[in-house]
Parts: structure tokens; C-alpha cells; sequence
């Protein structure tokens, strides 16, 4: 009843992490994906050249993430006044209120932007060695993790659609326009989600972790 | 449907499957062979730790609701407006389909993902009459969709940064954003702590339980 | 039941790799990183330099929020605002557009606007809305770049980067001087003033002055600047025209010049100018005009110079040409014919005669020795109607006897001179105006009713009684006379009397009039003696009509003529009656003289009647009528506003936010109507005090707004209230105190050139702020249609 006939070694099965079903997992071809048959969470994806696609995105989103905070990406104008706000006026604007708000400030800037550069940095440090063909870096394990635990706090397209939101709200009200950095953001959410598309955690694992 | 409901699980082989890798290993083991996680076959305490976090998350939303969000200043009057307060009245103005959508991001949300947790939690203690196929795609959507309500926050936030036009108005964030954050942060750890693998451990006790009356 | 196995996972087949051909997804990264690095390098080579501006106060300016302007464009802002290390002086650091940092030299001048009402206009007042900002004054020359200032306390007043002229003014004492207060050219403001300075000896105040381009030109070494006292009435054949220099110099004074004599030169900057008294005492200064290379000269005279004094002018043709350098006598004539004449020695500066160049000793030797041969001759004559000081004339006799230039004995040559001794009315008309303008009408007025009176004690005297009717109908008329509508006008408006004066003159310089009235009075005063012979008991009577004589000769020619007539009209009647028909031949033909005088006279009354001058008054004054009555209604309106707000204040208390609103969309609608009707419109000065209250309002506002506590907006709602309430119970003292001036200024206003400097400035507040309220009233109607509109969008 415990054994399991013809008993595979471990490296050949996988457990579901959504229920838990145990699956003997033959060699899989790139591109195939491999579902739960029992609660159809996606268990395995290779993809060729994912490696490289995913180090590339990301650095990319990294590289725009930059540009993205420090300029303004929104303009406000109405009867001869203006303003215009950016990322960190944004992350800024709780703690200018009064010091009560400042831990909100702090969470924004961590969902917003600390938390996305880490998961990014994250994978860039430890899958860019694999893109070079050489072996992962020493911390690749836990930096790996720790960028696949982080990804339900990366909230930058959440951010961005508060972004549509709020211009939907003040649109009738005054002149909005957009700042450079809101088409960055953009890029970035859009590189952001190209590359998720293309991580499959238990293949790049495997990848990581070949001898 | 037997089919895909039965399923040999990890734990029933004596093994743990790792979450992050997929990898197995004999149970108890404490770290994974592959990705050094750490290892659990099931959450320890997983039910009780989303019961607290959505007791914090409910005691957060009671604040988030009654103080004013966001605060206007303008050369006329100081505004205050409230999370369902702003909704109802922007329906009441006319703008219905509007005030419907701030309606469902603001309110039904997060009011339903209290509700999704507490029934997955509730129900997990009665395996016999679980749809674990349902009970599956409820926690999948809260999931999902825990973070989107930061959107509320992230606005304020916007606006307070972009308005600030001296006398004409100014915005202004107001109590109710730090309460609505954390009340959005607990109920994602609460649906987080709660381990999915749970779910389809029910269908092999409504089996067990089943079984038993029938060799009795 | 089988044992459970390992499933087999479902396998979708593969689409083949996405990424099969290798590099091109390192073009995201590759792109993405140009892109950062353009914006970047973008942001850091636009990045002016960062300058610090020390202000005593940085009230209002805000780090990241505080824009700097020039000319109402943005060209940098506000990044920190800190303490100097000393805790003394506030250090706003601005970032510079990099465009403008290399005009940021030495020249550069910076200061916080705020709003402002002051004479001049009212300015800043966008910042009422939008907080404060910093302005610069920068010159067209990029130099080298300065990294700190010193910010100014206020809006330079000159700049020093306009173009223009920039000089000193030096007067006695400050009085006239005032910061700020305009420079006037024929009532447009070309320039003003900067803050006077004691001089450092405390002697004199001087100021740095400005006139601006293109009326820098006007500035010339022979300028004169004298204080603008603000109105002016002047006179002439055309008409009466009462002229406010400029209304912000009624309100402040100002300084007017005009260039007292041609053929001045540039000035160049730095010129010290002195500031006269008045225009008279600026016209009459020849210390300066005769500065220059002199030519000596004598003169003897027969007659007596009491009242010459060294220094006094020699004229020609009424343009000072010198001075009096000395008196003495000269012995003339020997045994009965000996005599002490009067020399007076004289200094002519030939450049006041045109003659320039070389030699000018010789060269004008020989204009005068034509001058001479040509009969002009030197005399003494008055200076002024009623002054008693003399000077020295250079006129043309008519066939005078041949003389010659000779020398005397030291050498000095000797202008001959003329015996005639003239007071030349038509000459001195012109000094005669200003002092009329002097005299005080009402008094003369008040003296011909003395004189009735007197008159009328005559008549009802017991004397008198016995007297041929005549001289009761003599009285009569002369009542008539005094109390007819001319008099009046010439009572109650000074300005008609002055008017007719001016023609009378004009009249008189024309047909010699004077003259004739003069000897026409001395045949009445004869006349009035024959009187007295033959009606006794008239001697007060003969003694008045003396008085008359001689003070019509002396001067008044407004009273002159009005007795003039009065005595004529009397005479006439004297004449019919059977006691003076005998009277000579000559009588008659005098009186058809005096008719024709009197007629004369009557014409011009009938001119300056049918003139607009008058309905120029008459409008005037009805439109102060109706200034007073709209400060009467604004500040009736007033109280309803701040009725209106009390009412906001006590719904917002207890009301919903919706019928909050819509009171405040009201008070607004009320503000703007008050601010855009045509009662406040007309109201400039008014207004400008009024703003000030409201600008106080708004501010008392606006910092309740920046405290951020949720909990005092109404509190501060209320004290705005407060405060307009307040303003309101000031407006009347204020309508009060602007009563005066508006009554002047309204009618000015409206006569004067509607495209003058301040009330341009004006209209452009009021439109400014017109715009500022509609900009409010239509967010607040916004707001009204959409309760929350900018919390929940649409």
C-alpha cells in the first residue's frame, strides 16, 4: 500500500504543490506543458531558451525600471497651474502627510519598486551565469527562492492600473498629460509580464539545480 | 470523476513535496534535496494562521470604512470621503457604471475575499460535502485577485502627489489608507497561509469516512 | 481496488521553441537600456546649475513645489529651503534651466512675489491661487554665472536690466520724493522713483530715478523735475481743462519734468537732477540756463529801481538772456541838469541768444548794435501783476529816436534805453494766470457784496433818500450785476471765471482793452466825482467806486469786470437821467466804448457758456454722484456676501456636504458678481482696498487649508467670514475716505486717456481676477453638479 510499484527514484516523480498528487515525470519535450490531471495546476513548461529569454526581459524591465521612478510620469495643469508627480512623489506623498502614514509610504515603496528590482535582480544573479554557460552563482539557491517567493508583492501592474484610475478620476477635472516615465512603466509591466509567461519555477529548478 | 478527484498524493506515498521544485523526498525531511527550501507536507497550523490573519484583516477594514480616505481641500470647502461613501455617491451623481466598478474594486472584493476565505476555511472542516474542484477555483481567485485591491491605496497615493494646486485643491490621504493597506496585506497572507493542499486532503477523508460505515 | 500509482501527466505537444533563433531577445535589454540612459543623460545635460538665494523670509516658498519665473515663464525651481548657519537668513535653493543659468551673473536680482496692491496697481495676484513664486530680473547679457544671491525683499522697483535712463534726484527734503511714485511726461507715467536717501551730509534727500525706453530720450540736461501735486487746472482759449497728471500720482505724487529750455543734451546715467517745488519754481530757475560764458552789460535808467534785485532776469521777448549783476548811480548832466541816474550792470549769456562758436564777445557786440539800431531798447518793467520786484526788458519801440550802443566808462558797453514804463497786461498775462489761480475768488465775491452792502446803507440812508432816483436804480443794477448768473458761475466754479479770464485776457492783449477799460474807469471815477458834487451824501459810495478803480487797476480782473459792468450799467442809467445829461460829449463816446468792452466781454461769458468745458464739469460731477452711490451699493452688497458666508459656515456645521456646496458655489457666484459688476468696476481705488481685505480673506483661507487638520477648515472658513465681515464694516469709512478722491479722479478717469498705465493696469487686475473667479466659480459649479467630483472621478 506505502510502496509504490516499480518504485521510481525521486527524481523522477513530482508532487502537484497545489493537492499534492504524485506524478512520475518522463523526460519533457520543450514547449509541452504538464498539468495536474487532478486540479490542473501547471506543473511543468520547459520551454526552450527560456534561460535566456527570461534573463534578457527582465534586465531590460530592470534598465527601464530606472528611468521609470525617477521621472515624472504624470502632468497636471489646470487654469495656469501645475504639478506633476513621479514614482518616488508618489511612494513619497504618505509620509508628507504626517508621520502616522509614513509605514504606508514604506509599503508602496517596497511593492512598488523594491520588491520588483529585487525579484528581477534576483533572476538576472542567478540565471544570467546559466545564459554564459557557466555554472550558477554561489547564492543562486536562495536568491532563486526568494525572487519566486516575492512575486504575489510585485505589484507594479497593480500600480499601474491605479495609474489609469486616478487619470480617469482628475481627467475631467484638469489637463493630464504624461510624463516619459509612464510609457516606461508601461514597457516595464509589459516586459514584467513576457517574462512570467516564460518562468516555469520547477523547469528553471531543474535547470538550476543540473548537475 | 473518481479519476481525477483520487489521486495518489505525495504524503500517501511517504513522501513531502517540495512547493517551489516539485521535487519529493522522503517524509520528513526538513530541507529540499533541491532548492534547500524548507520542506512541509502540509502548512503546520495552516487554518489557524488564516483565521488570524483574517481576523486582522477584518479588525483593519472596520477603520478602513469609516474614516475618510481621501481629503480635498479646495478654495470653496474641505471634502472627505470614505471608500463606500465616495462609491455610493458617485452612483447617486449619475455616473452608475462608475461608481459600480469603484463599488466592486472597493467594496465587493474586499468584502467577498473575506467571505472566499472564510468559507474554504469553514468548509474544510466538513470534508463530506467539499467540491474540492470548487473550493480549488475560489482559492485560486482569491489568489489573484488579494492584490488588486491595493489599487485604492495606490490612487490616493497618486493623487495626493499629483494635486497639489495651491488654493484650488489639494488632495490629500486620509486615515482610512494605511487601515484598507493592511487590511489588503493580512487577508494576502491569510490566503496564502492557507495550504490548497488541504482541500483535496478532504476528499480522501470523505472517502475514509465513507468507507468506513460500508466495512461497519 | 488497485493500489494508487503515480499518474502519467497529461502532455500537450510542444509549439516548437518561441525563442529557437538565439539573440534577438537581447535587443529588449539592449533597447531598454538606451532608453534609460537617453533619459538619463537627457535629464543630467538639461540640468541647470543649482544657485542659492538668501532671503530674510521665505514665507510661502515651497522646496520641490516653488517655481522660479522670468517674464511669466518658469525657468527653474525650488529644490531645498534652508537656514543659513547662523539661523538668520533663510537659503532657498533653486535649479536652474540650463538655458538661463549663464544669464544668472552678477546682475541677476531675485525676490518672492506675493500679492500686492499698491498705487502703482495691483500685481501677484495669481498668487492668491497659486501659492507664491520667485521672480528674476536678468539683463540680455549672458555673463559670468554667479552660484549665490541675495534675494531682494520685494519687486525691484528699478530693475536696472530695462532699458531706459537711469539718474539721481536731489531735493531739500523728502516730501516730494516718494518710492514708487511715478514719473510723469504730459500725464504718462514714463519712470518712477526708487526709495530716497538721506544724502550723507543729511543736507538733501536723493533717489535713484528711471525713465524707461523709448522716453529716455526726453531726458535731457535741460529737464526740470518738479513734484506733481496730482491735479492740475489749466487754462486757455479752448476751454477749461482740469487734469490729473496721473492717478497714482494723485494718490502717492509723482514728479513731472518737462524740458524748460531747448538744445539740451544727453544725459548720461547718473545725472543729478534737482526736484523744484512746482512747475512755476522750475520754469523760473535760470541758474542753470545761464551757466555758460557771459557778456557784460549796462544800462542806465532815469527812474527809480526800488524792487531790482541782483539776479534779477533780463528778458527778451519774455526769455531770460541774463541777469543783474549790480546797481549804483552814475552822476549825469552838470549844474540845474545835474542828476543821479541808475546803472545797472548786467551779465548776457550770448547762448541763450543762439550764439555759440568762437568770439561770441564780438559777435554779439554786433547783434546788439542791430538790435539797437532796429530800436529795441532796455526798460524796467514789473515783474508779475501784483509784484513789486522789477526786471529788465529788451523790447522794440516804434519809431524810437536813433541812439547807438556806447561805452561807458569802464568800458562796459551801454544799451540805450526807452522812457516808456509799461505794465504790459498782455506780457505778463501768463505769470497774471498763475497768481489768479491763487487768488481767492470767493473773498473778492465777498468784498463786491461788502461793497452792496455798504451801497445799500447808502441808498437806505436818509442822505441818499434825497438822491436823484437814479442812483437807487445805480444801485440796483449793481445788484443785478453781482447776483446774476455770471457772478454766480464765477463764485461757485472758479474754474468759469478763470476760463473767461483767460479770454478776457485774451481779448484785451488783442484789442488793448485794458487800457481802455483803465482810462474808462478813471472817466467813471470822475464821473463818480461829479456825483459827489452833485449828489451829496455819497462819499462812502464815491470812496468804494475808488476803491474799485484802483483795485481793478491793480488787478482782479474777474471783480474789474463785474464792476465794470455794474458801473457802466449804472453810468448808462446816470446818463439818461435829466442831472448828467450836460456831461461832456466826451462821456458818451467813453460809454460807447465801455458798451463795446462790456459786449465784448459778454460774448466770451456766452463762449465759455456754450463750451463744453462746463458740460465737461457738469458730467464729471454727476459721475462722482454715481461713484458714490456704487461704493453706497457695494458696501450694501457687502454685508449680504458676508451674510452669505456666515450662512456657509454655520451650514457647513451642521448641513450635508452637498447643500455646502452649493452655498459656496453661491458666495462665489456672489463674489465674482460683486467683483465683475460694473459698480466695482468702476470702482478701481476702491477695489483696491477692498482687495486687500479679501486678499486677507483668501490668505486666512489658504493657511487653513495648509495646516492639513481636517478639524479647523471651518473654523477657518468662519474667521474668513470673520474677516470679510470685518472688511465690510470698514468699507464705509473707506467709501468715505475715497469719496474725495474718486469724486476727483472718476471724471478724470473718464476725460483722461482711457489707454493711460494705471488704468490699463487696472482693468488687467480686475480682469485677472475676473479670470480667477470664474476659474473658481466653474470648479465650484463643478463641484456642485458633481458632489466629490475629484475624489471618485468624472
Amino acid at each position: 500500500m506505502q510502496a509504490v510499484p516499480e518504485k521510481p527514484t525521486t527524481e523522477e516523480l513530482i508532487a502537484c504543490p497545489q493537492c499534492d498528487a504524485l506524478y512520475r515525470v518522463p523526460s519533457v519535450p520543450d514547449g509541452a506543458r504538464l498539468r495536474c490531471s487532478r486540479c490542473h495546476a501547471l506543473l511543468l513548461a520547459p520551454r526552450a531558451g527560456a534561460v535566456e529569454a527570461i534573463v534578457s526581459l527582465a534586465s531590460g524591465a530592470l534598465a527601464l525600471m530606472v528611468a521609470s521612478i525617477a521621472f515624472p510620469f504624470l502632468h497636471l495643469g489646470v487654469a495656469g497651474l501645475s504639478a506633476e508627480a513621479s514614482v518616488i512623489d508618489t511612494i513619497r506623498s504618505y509620509a508628507v502627510v504626517s508621520g502616522l502614514m509614513a509605514p504606508l509610504s514604506v509599503l508602496l515603496a517596497a511593492l512598488i519598486v523594491v520588491l520588483p528590482a529585487m525579484r528581477l535582480g534576483g533572476l538576472i544573479y542567478a540565471l544570467g551565469p546559466l545564459v554564459a554557460g557557466r555554472d550558477p552563482p554561489r547564492f543562486a539557491t536562495p536568491v532563486f527562492r526568494l525572487a519566486m517567493n516575492l512575486r504575489p508583492w510585485a505589484m507594479t501592474e497593480v500600480f499601474m492600473i491605479g495609474v489609469a484610475v486616478a487619470l480617469v478620476k482628475i481627467a475631467a477635472l484638469a489637463t493630464v498629460s504624461f510624463g516619459p516615465s509612464f510609457w516606461t512603466f508601461i514597457a516595464v509591466v509589459l516586459l514584467v509580464g513576457a517574462k512570467d509567461t516564460m518562468v516555469c519555477e520547477k523547469s528553471l529548478w531543474r535547470v538550476l539545480t543540473r548537475p | 470523476m473518481a479519476r481525477s478527484d483520487q489521486a495518489l498524493t505525495a504524503r500517501a506515498a511517504g513522501l513531502v513535496g517540495c512547493r517551489h521544485c516539485g521535487t519529493v523526498a522522503p517524509l520528513g525531511t526538513e530541507l529540499c534535496p533541491r532548492c534547500k527550501g524548507r520542506l512541509h507536507s502540509r502548512f503546520p497550523h495552516s487554518l489557524q494562521r488564516t483565521w488570524a490573519w483574517w481576523i486582522a484583516g477584518l479588525i483593519t477594514y472596520v477603520p478602513a470604512n469609516l474614516y475618510p480616505m481621501m481629503i480635498m481641500d479646495t478654495f470653496v470647502t474641505s471634502y472627505k470621503s470614505t471608500i463606500v461613501g465616495g462609491a455610493i455617491e458617485l452612483i447617486h451623481s449619475g455616473d452608475a457604471f462608475v461608481g459600480l466598478v469603484v463599488i466592486l474594486a472597493s467594496v465587493v472584493i474586499p468584502t467577498s475575499k473575506f467571505l472566499a476565505i472564510a468559507y474554504v476555511a469553514l468548509a474544510l472542516r466538513n470534508p463530506r460535502k467539499v467540491n474540492p474542484h470548487l473550493l480549488h477555483k475560489v482559492y485560486e481567485v482569491v489568489e489573484f485577485i488579494g492584490r488588486w485591491s491595493m489599487i485604492d491605496v495606490f490612487v490616493v497615493a497618486i493623487l495626493s502627489a499629483l494635486v497639489h494646486l495651491g488654493a484650488v485643491a489639494t488632495i490629500l490621504p486620509g486615515i482610512a489608507a494605511i487601515s484598507f493597506g493592511s487590511t489588503v496585506i493580512f487577508t494576502m497572507f491569510s490566503a496564502l497561509s492557507l495550504d490548497p493542499r488541504l482541500i483535496w486532503d478532504t476528499t480522501e477523508e470523505a472517502k475514509r469516512e465513507r468507507s468506513r460505515p460500508r466495512r461497519a | 481496488m488497485n493500489d494508487p500509482v503515480p499518474g502519467e501527466p497529461d502532455i500537450q505537444p510542444g509549439k516548437g521553441g518561441l525563442l529557437s533563433g538565439l539573440s534577438l531577445i537581447w535587443l529588449v535589454p539592449v533597447v531598454a537600456i538606451g532608453i534609460t540612459l537617453a533619459m538619463v543623460w537627457q535629464a543630467y545635460s538639461d540640468r541647470g546649475p543649482q544657485i542659492e538665494i538668501v532671503f530674510d523670509n521665505a514665507e510661502g516658498v515651497v522646496a520641490n513645489e516653488t517655481v522660479l519665473k522670468y517674464r511669466n515663464v518658469d525657468i527653474g525651481k525650488v529644490e531645498e529651503v534652508h537656514f543659513a548657519d547662523d539661523l538668520r537668513k533663510v537659503i532657498v535653493s533653486v535649479r536652474l534651466d540650463k538655458s538661463i543659468a549663464q544669464y544668472a551673473d552678477s546682475k541677476a536680482q531675485f525676490w518672492i512675489v506675493r500679492p500686492e496692491v499698491s498705487a502703482q496697481g495691483i500685481s501677484g495676484l495669481t498668487t492668491l491661487l497659486g501659492g507664491v513664486f520667485l521672480e528674476a530680473s536678468l539683463d540680455e547679457k549672458p555673463g559670468e554665472p554667479q552660484m549665490h544671491f541675495t534675494g531682494l525683499s520685494g519687486r525691484p522697483l528699478i530693475s536696472g536690466n530695462e532699458k531706459g535712463i537711469e539718474f539721481v534726484l536731489s531735493a531739500p527734503s523728502g516730501g516730494t520724493i516718494e518710492a514708487g511714485a511715478p514719473i510723469i511726461y504730459k500725464g504718462v507715467s514714463v519712470g518712477l522713483i526708487d526709495r530716497p536717501e538721506l544724502s550723507a551730509d543729511g543736507k538733501e534727500v536723493t533717489a535713484k530715478a528711471f525713465v524707461r525706453a523709448p522716453y529716455d530720450q526726453l531726458v535731457t540736461t535741460n529737464s526740470r523735475f518738479w513734484g506733481a501735486s496730482g491735479v492740475r487746472v489749466d487754462l486757455s482759449t479752448s476751454g477749461l481743462q482740469v487734469d490729473i497728471a496721473n492717478l497714482s500720482a494723485l494718490i502717492q505724487g509723482g514728479l513731472e519734468f518737462e524740458d524748460m529750455e531747448a538744445g539740451g543734451g544727453q544725459v548720461e546715467k547718473g545725472h543729478v537732477f534737482s526736484v523744484y517745488a512746482s512747475r512755476d519754481a522750475a520754469s523760473s530757475d535760470t541758474t542753470t540756463v545761464l551757466a555758460g560764458p557771459s557778456v557784460s552789460y549796462a544800462a542806465i535808467f532815469d527812474s527809480s529801481i526800488l524792487g531790482l534785485s541782483i539776479g534779477a532776469p533780463i528778458q527778451y521777448q519774455g526769455l531770460t538772456i541774463g541777469t543783474v549783476t549790480g546797481t549804483s548811480g552814475v552822476v549825469s548832466g552838470v549844474g540845474a541838469a545835474a542828476a543821479v541816474e541808475m546803472r545797472v550792470d548786467m551779465r548776457i549769456v550770448p547762448g541763450r541768444l543762439g550764439i555759440d562758436g568762437g568770439d561770441i564777445e564780438a559777435k554779439t557786440a554786433s547783434l546788439m548794435k542791430d538790435l539797437v539800431a532796429q530800436g529795441w531798447r532796455v526798460r524796467l518793467a514789473g515783474q508779475g501783476l501784483l509784484g513789486m520786484s522789477l526786471k529788465v526788458d529788451l523790447v522794440k519801440v516804434a519809431d524810437a529816436p536813433p541812439e547807438q550802443i556806447v561805452q561807458g566808462p569802464d568800458g562796459t558797453p551801454i544799451l540805450p534805453r526807452t522812457k516808456e514804463v509799461s505794465t504790459d497786461l498782455a506780457e505778463t498775462a501768463r505769470t497774471a494766470m498763475n497768481r489768479l489761480q491763487a487768488l481767492p475768488i470767493e473773498r473778492i465775491a465777498d468784498s463786491v457784496a461788502e461793497l452792496l452792502d455798504n451801497l445799500n446803507q447808502v441808498v437806505a440812508s436818509n442822505a441818499v433818500r434825497e438822491a436823484p432816483g437814479e442812483v437807487v436804480g445805480l444801485v440796483g443794477d449793481l445788484r443785478s450785476v453781482v447776483t446774476s448768473e455770471a457772478v454766480k458761475g464765477a463764485v461757485s466754479g472758479a474754474s468759469d471765471s478763470l476760463t473767461s479770464l483767460s479770454q478776457i485776457l485774451e481779448q484785451m492783449r488783442e484789442g488793448g482793452a485794458v487800457a481802455n477799460l483803465i482810462s474808462i474807469i478813471d472817466e467813471a471815477n470822475g464821473i463818480a466825482q461829479s456825483l459827489d458834487q452833485t449828489a451829496t451824501g455819497l462819499p462812502q459810495l464815491t470812496e468804494k467806486l475808488s476803491n474799485l478803480a484802483d483795485t481793478a487797476a491793480s488787478l482782479p480782473l474777474d471783480k474789474l469786470i463785474d464792476q465794470a459792468d455794474a458801473v457802466l450799467a449804472s453810468a448808462n442809467g446816470l446818463i439818461q437821467s435829466p442831472g448828467v445829461q450836460g456831461l461832456p460829449e466826451q462821456l458818451g463816446a467813453t460809454l460807447q466804448e465801455l458798451d463795446k468792452a462790456v459786449s465784448n466781454v459778454t460774448g466770451i461769458t456766452q463762449r465759455v457758456a456754450d463750451s463744453t468745458a462746463l458740460t465737461n464739469l457738469l458730467a464729471a460731477l454727476d459721475r462722482t454722484d454715481s461713484i458714490s452711490r456704487s461704493i453706497d451699493q457695494t458696501s450694501q452688497g457687502l454685508p449680504a456676501l458676508v451674510d452669505k458666508i456666515n450662512a456657509v459656515a454655520s451650514e457647513a456645521q451642521a448641513l450635508p456636504l452637498d447643500q455646502l456646496v452649493t452655498s459656496a458655489t453661491d458666495l462665489v457666484n456672489s463674489a465674482n458678481a460683486l467683483v465683475s459688476s460694473d459698480d466695482t468696476a468702476r470702482l478701481p481705488a476702491a477695489l483696491g482696498s477692498a482687495l486687500d481685505q479679501v486678499a486677507a480673506a483668501l490668505a486666512e483661507l489658504r493657511e487653513g487649508g495648509a495646516v492639513n487638520n481636517l478639524n479647523t477648515t471651518l473654523a477657518s472658513a468662519s474667521s474668513a467670514a470673520d474677516a470679510i465681515s470685518q472688511a465690510a464694516a470698514r468699507l464705509p469709512e473707506l467709501a468715505n475716505r475715497l469719496d474725495a478722491l474718486s469724486q476727483q479722479a472718476q471724471g478724470v478717469l473718464a476725460a483722461y486717456d482711457s489707454r493711460s498705465p494705471f488704468n490699463s493696469q487696472t482693468v488687467t487686475a480686475l480682469r485677472d481676477l475676473s479670470v480667477a473667479a470664474r476659474a473658481v466659480t466653474s470648479l465650484a459649479q463643478f463641484i456642485e453638479r458633481k458632489p466629490n467630483a475629484l475624489l471618485i472621478g468624472r
